[in-house]
């Protein structure tokens, strides 16, 4: 197995996304090398981090007046479709 | 699932009808997770909060122009129009502006005063900040927007195998950035 399968295998098994049995293996093998399993918690950790990091938010007052900007480009687009002559 | 849950009827509801509420729904469902996406690449929030601004104006255009035609989840679509706003953004010659990103507002009678934010940068933040644009891009899309890798490689024009080959590495070079900044304490 090359480093680059090793790592991709790594990445499924940290995304809990292996079937069962090779899963299963996986685990035997980190429970049989230190080493590996010590790069699979450390990345385990740096994933773990990232995904509960806070989205930050924008202001309310901000939501707002993008949304009425929006709305008022989507009219102006209405009245130009409206006023536009009917095709034969 | 009614209609009202689902953000492609929803796209293609407003592309045919032109039902404002359609378009409102989404923006609703939506802003955070621009917003969100322009922050990581912007400099300031006020730079993020155009991008993002920028972002739904372009979305609503292309949605009365039929350009978007369901071959990808909505938010995939629109973190798409997102990521091309910002590197315009970043690529742009700027002026200097005077940005009130990371100040705390205090009033003090008729005064206000504004002084850095008290809290430091974590090492987390500063990590992400440390990383190739690609990487930091195709982290933001998977772990924080919750995009798979396939659809990250739709927005980079990636295949799906290079996308999640990229996603691989961006990991282990957030992973080792995290513990070199362990090691330099």
């Amino acid at each position: 197995m090359t480093e680059a399968e090793r790592d991709e295998l790594l990445d499924l098994y940290l995304d809990d996304a292996l079937p069962e049995a090779l899963r299963a293996s996986v685990d035997a093998h980190l429970a049989a090398h230190p080493e590996a399993a010590a790069e699979a918690a450390s990345l385990q950790a740096a994933i773990s981090q990232l995904q509960a990091l806070p989205g930050e938010r924008p202001d309310a007052w901000f939501t707002e007046r993008t949304l009425d900007r929006l709305l008022r480009e989507h009219a102006a687009a209405q009245e130009t479709q409206q006023d536009l002559p009917i095709s034969k | 699932m009614s209609e009202w849950d689902d953000d492609e009827a929803l796209a293609a509801r407003y592309s045919a009808d032109g039902d404002a509420r359609a378009l409102e729904t989404l923006f609703r469902r939506h802003l955070d997770a621009t917003y969100g996406f322009a922050r990581r690449f912007l400099a300031s929030r006020e730079d993020a909060e155009e991008a993002a601004s920028e972002t739904w104006l372009r979305a609503g255009r292309a949605l009365r122009a039929g350009r978007f035609r369901g071959e990808s989840r909505f938010k995939t679509w629109l973190l798409g129009i997102a990521r091309l706003v910002c590197l315009e953004r970043i690529r742009q010659p700027r002026l200097p502006t005077l940005s009130l990103s990371g100040l705390t507002e205090t009033h003090r009678g008729d005064w206000v005063l504004f002084s850095p934010d008290p809290d430091p940068v974590s090492d987390l933040e500063a990590a992400l900040a440390a990383l190739t644009e690609d990487h930091r891009l195709i982290l933001t899309l998977c772990d924080l927007q919750g995009l798979s890798s396939a659809e990250a490689g739709m927005i980079l024009g990636r295949t799906a195998a290079a996308a999640k080959s990229l996603h691989g590495r961006a990991r282990r070079a957030l992973r080792d950035a995290l513990l070199a900044s362990q090691e330099d304490l």
